[in-house]
């Protein structure tokens, strides 16, 4: 019941999603795709929703490439300070954001970065990589020692281990750390605002911004659409899972 | 022709001793099995030989050549676990395919090969299949061939049927060592059930507490123990313990004044020690029995009738049990229980073991 409670602000964009004119008004008082027609065809919104997507893969492959190596080595490996490599790898998620953010913009601003996507997916990738790691250790759970000692005994080297039997093994896990990784970089705004610059901005940025001057009721449409993203990535992770 | 041999092989995890300095080689096609209780050091050397632990001491040569520093991959071994390790993503042809593919075989030997030790598994229809859509026995059939296929200088087992039923594992002792047989594998076997090692093997390594106790034949180990914990380990024994004497050429007294004959003579002299007799070598011995070489009285206690043999438990007058194992007879009644009863054995069937 309070969860009902709690989801329900986030329903209310739908109906107004399909409510025509050009403001926010509730209860809707018409029915039309208006606002998603403004959305995909008559707007620079897509723009935005096109750079989001990109900087969502970018930061997507860089946390598997240094995420799922990283889990791997945190489990098998066995070298003093590994509790404490563990922390501090996984330690962005116990950092508030803003802190994240204004350090990732610190740095980049003194190295003299900024305002390209470089900066925002490496940003991204220092928060939506410790779900990598997380996800990749609790999936090399899954995979049995014994099988990379088997392989190692009939002649395969540790590359070949790493890839022909741990890699296939860890699938269902990396394909939940990707498909998280993506959802957290599209959905993050902190991040993106601080390093991003004018007339560079993701999806999220722009809507902030757009709520901060004028509510268009455009917004509705995209929120409608990206709570279907995140309600789809989570069946996936979901469908992937069982399917193991 | 030696095709493994280990040389003061030992090794220590702190002040554990995992395993103490041993000896041991194992012949080409020769089925050499590894049997003591768990935490013996079986697996430890094992491991040594497959290259997973670095021993403390000493060397390993396969062949002739030392292997000690090389690392699992590069020596041509193979091995077998308990849980099978088949690799689940694959199916059941690409699992056996997998070394062969490490080694850079062309696709039309890997099939000849696969499919070939398939037939000798006696599984050549489940090459498309995954290992989980297997019964666990056809999975550790095909975890043998999977080692079978690149033809390894030896293959290591750890406990291969430990996680299988009672019927299927007698199947399977007798399937592997048919398989050893026929195709001349050299096999190094691990397991804690003595039953298991005597029926398969050639030779057998006893081990206790990280040490080789004894090395022998399943015969040798069976009917000349050359300790007690080796004569107590294998199979079922009656223990006498008294003082050896020289009398008689080797035997041992009784504290109640019987003397045992003993098969050889004991240098040991005066010290307390043991004669250990088989069951199956004890008779009772009828009212007009003719007095034999060994002798002893006690009181029944129990028969256990287990089908085809019983066993008869008799107490002597110092509390010392023994037991007396015969072919059940239907047509002739059982001693009663209380009973006084008088067993005999042959002295050539004694063996004189230290305390
Ligand atoms: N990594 C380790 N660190 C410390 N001690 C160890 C280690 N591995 C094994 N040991 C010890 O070495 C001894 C021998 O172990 P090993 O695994 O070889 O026994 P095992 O004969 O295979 O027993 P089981 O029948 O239970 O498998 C045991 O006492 C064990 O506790
Ligand atoms: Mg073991």
């Amino acid at each position: 019941m309070g969860y009902v409670f709690l989801i329900l602000p986030t329903l209310i964009v739908v109906p107004l999603s399909f409510n025509a004119g050009t403001e926010l008004s509730f209860p809707p008082t018409s029915f039309s795709l208006a606002q998603y027609r403004t959305y995909f065809f008559e707007s620079n919104w897509w723009e935005a929703t096109v750079l989001s997507f990109w900087v969502g893969i970018a930061t997507m492959m860089l946390s598997l490439v240094l995420g799922v190596p990283a889990a791997y080595a945190l489990v098998r490996a066995d070298f003093p300070g590994k509790k404490i490599l563990t922390l501090f790898l996984l330690s962005p998620i116990l950092v508030p954001v803003i802190v994240v953010a204004l350090g990732v913009y610190l740095y980049f601003a003194s190295i003299g970065i900024k305002g390209v996507a470089l900066p925002i997916v490496l940003g991204h990738t220092l928060i939506a990589m410790p779900f990598v790691v997380i996800t990749a250790m609790a999936g090399m759970q899954n995979v049995d020692r014994n099988l990379e000692v088997a392989s190692q005994i009939m002649g395969a080297g540790r590359l070949l281990i790493f890839y022909k039997v741990t890699l296939p093994l860890l699938r269902p896990a990396i394909v939940a750390g990707a498909l998280f990784s993506f959802l957290i970089s599209f959905d993050e705004v902190v991040i993106a605002y601080f390093v991003g610059r004018a007339g560079f901005s993701t999806l999220p940025v722009k809507m902030f911004g757009s709520i901060q001057w004028e509510i268009s009721p455009v917004i509705a449409a995209i929120s409608t659409l990206l709570t279907l993203l995140s309600l789809g990535v989570c069946l996936l992770v979901a469908a992937t899972a069982k399917d193991e | 022709m030696t095709m493994i041999r280990l040389e003061g092989v030992s090794k220590r995890y702190g002040a554990v001793v995992a395993l103490d300095k041993s000896d041991l080689a194992v012949d080409k096609g020769e089925f050499v099995t590894l049997l003591g209780s768990s935490g013996s050091g079986k697996t430890t050397l094992l491991n040594v030989i497959a290259g997973m632990i670095a021993p403390t001491t000493g060397r390993v040569l396969v062949d002739g050549e030392d292997i000690t520093s090389l690392p699992p991959n590069r020596r041509n071994l193979g091995m077998v676990f308990q849980n099978y390790a088949l690799l689940p993503h694959m199916t059941i042809f690409e699992n056996i395919a997998f070394p062969l593919r490490i080694r850079g075989v062309s696709n039309a030997e890997i099939r000849k090969r696969v499919m070939d030790v398939l037939d000798i598994i006696r599984l050549p229809q489940i090459a498309q299949r995954k290992p989980r859509e297997l019964s666990g026995g056809q999975q550790q059939r095909v975890s043998l061939a999977r080692c079978i296929v690149y033809n390894p200088s030896l293959i290591l087992m750890d406990e291969p049927l430990g996680a299988l039923d009672r019927r299927l594992r007698e199947q399977m002792q007798v399937e592997i060592k048919k398989i050893q047989t026929e195709s001349g594998i050299t096999m190094l076997y691990v397991t804690h059930d003595q039953e298991e090692a005597l029926s398969m093997s050639d030779r057998i390594v006893l081990m206790d507490n990280g040490k080789i106790l004894q090395i022998g034949s399943p015969s040798d180990l069976y009917f000349r123990p050359k300790s007690l914990f080796a004569a107590t380990f294998l199979g079922m024994s009656n223990i006498l313990r008294g003082r050896f004497t020289t009398a008689s050429g080797g035997g041992i007294c009784l504290p109640g004044g019987e003397e045992i004959r003993l098969s050889s003579e004991t240098p040991m002299t005066g010290e307390i020690g043991c004669a250990m007799v088989r069951p199956e070598n004890v008779k009772l011995a009828g009212p007009d029995a003719q007095p034999n070489t060994n002798e002893v009285v006690g009181e029944l206690v129990m028969s256990v009738m287990l089908g085809g043999i019983t066993n008869h438990h008799v107490e002597l007058a110092d509390g010392t049990r023994l037991i007396a194992q015969e072919q059940t007879r239907i047509d002739r009644a059982p001693p009663l229980r209380g009973e006084r009863i008088r067993l005999r054995w042959e002295a050539s069937d004694t063996i004189g073991l230290p305390e």
